[in-house]
């Protein structure tokens, strides 16, 4: 095994013997020829010899200056041009996002600011009180859904929620601060368009405390066609 | 006349303004204490306003870097130089009353070992090849491969293949040695 110590050793024994035997260091100017391919052979390797032996004048020449501005300033701009195309990317992302949901109200709009039948208006009972129906299919004979929420439940709230959330739980659809009809339902008119063919939830929630208390959950299915 | 000079001087400022803190900067990051950087720095620009006739615009950042390097050269190899012409003491001399404290030394045996082991080495070192032999002395004295590669003007394939070379000659020889 090597110690390192002892190489060490022996090349600074080395250096103090070429020091000698070499003289004075080169000059810069030595140097900078000697680094341009300038010298002789027999220049060039006296002082490449002589850098050898003296390391800290050999450190000045590859120790690296502060690099340009414009190296300093490179990441930077890397870094800007990196964010400007997310911040781009985000634009287009957002942009698609609001034209596709913009083009989804102005169906609805449409649909709603023009004369059109009301269908049949759908029952809901709450589950488990379906008998053994997972779920309400609604029946699709007009461009809405007129759903019926039946609160079937002993305790009364000051006002109520309800919300429509699709299969994944996602809500679609909130609306608070609601009143129980006479008849102790709730009536919410739906486009059709709102309810592509699946699965969805209508959840009534009752207000009036710190929390919403959760009162029922109709699950209906919008079969296709 | 004033205006050329008033230009000369305008742009010298400039200049001067733009690269001073990079250059103290780079002279500190070389290892040069604080007051020494701000010296070579100003060193550094004083040669650039006498000859600043001579510069024709062009690689601004090129012109001072290479003045900044001469800068730092001559003060380090003002040391070295210092330092091998330094007037010898005789070790009986009786002015030379310092002596330094007595330093725990290794038996005679653990000594003999040492020197045994060093003999061997310097002796393994001298029969590398002359390419080897740079490239190890170098590396030893803390060079990376890119900086050697500077250094002796050679590829980094090369240093990384001489240096391999080296190391390997070096164990297969005195592998056994402790």
């Amino acid at each position: 095994m090597i110690r390192k110590t002892d190489l060490q050793d022996v090349i600074e024994e080395m250096n103090e013997e070429d020091r000698q035997r070499l003289g004075d260091p080169p000059t810069f100017d030595e140097m900078l020829a000697y680094t341009r391919g300038e010298l002789s052979a027999e220049e060039e390797q006296r002082v490449r010899e002589l850098l050898i032996c003296y390391p800290e004048l050999a450190r000045t020449l590859t120790e690296p200056f502060e690099p340009e501005e414009t190296a300093t300033l490179a990441p930077v701009l890397r870094f800007r041009h990196v964010w400007t195309a997310l911040a781009a990317a985000l634009a287009l992302v957002f942009a698609g996002l609001y034209w596709q949901a913009d083009t989804k109200a102005r169906r609805l709009d449409r649909q709603l600011s023009l004369p059109h039948v009301v269908a049949n208006e759908q029952l809901l009972l709450p589950d488990g009180q379906r008998g053994r129906e997972h779920a309400t299919t609604l029946t699709v004979t007009g461009d809405s859904y007129l759903l019926i929420a039946a609160l079937i439940h002993e305790a009364r709230y000051p006002q109520y929620r309800l919300e429509i959330v699709d299969a994944g739980a996602k809500p679609l659809w909130r609306q608070a601060g609601l009143q129980p009809r006479d008849n102790d339902t709730f009536a919410v008119l739906v486009p059709r368009a709102f309810l592509p063919p699946g699965e969805y939830q209508v959840v009534l929630y009752g207000l009036g405390g710190p929390r919403a208390v959760h009162i029922a959950t109709y699950t209906v299915r919008v079969p296709k066609g | 006349m004033t205006t050329v000079l008033g230009d000369h001087d305008a742009r010298f400022e400039a200049m001067y303004r733009k690269h001073y803190g990079r250059v103290y900067r780079s002279l500190r990051s070389y290892g040069v204490a604080d007051g020494e950087a701000q010296d070579l720095a100003q060193e550094t620009f004083k040669r650039i306003f006498e000859s600043f006739d001579q510069y024709r615009g062009e690689g601004e950042w090129s012109f001072i870097e290479t003045t900044a390097r001469r800068v730092l050269y001559n003060w380090v190899r003002a040391g070295n130089t210092a330092k091998r012409k330094a007037e010898l003491v005789e070790i009986d001399d009786p002015d030379f009353s310092y002596e330094p404290p007595a330093v725990e030394e290794p038996d005679l045996a653990e000594r003999q070992q040492q020197a045994l082991r060093k003999t061997r080495l310097r002796q393994a070192v001298s029969e590398l090849s002359p390419g080897q032999r740079e490239c190890l002395r170098l590396w030893v004295q803390g060079f990376k491969y890119t900086e050697i590669a500077t250094i002796l003007r050679v590829s980094i394939d090369a240093v990384k293949s001489r240096l391999r070379d080296a190391k390997k000659y070096l164990r297969e020889r005195l592998g056994g040695d402790q």
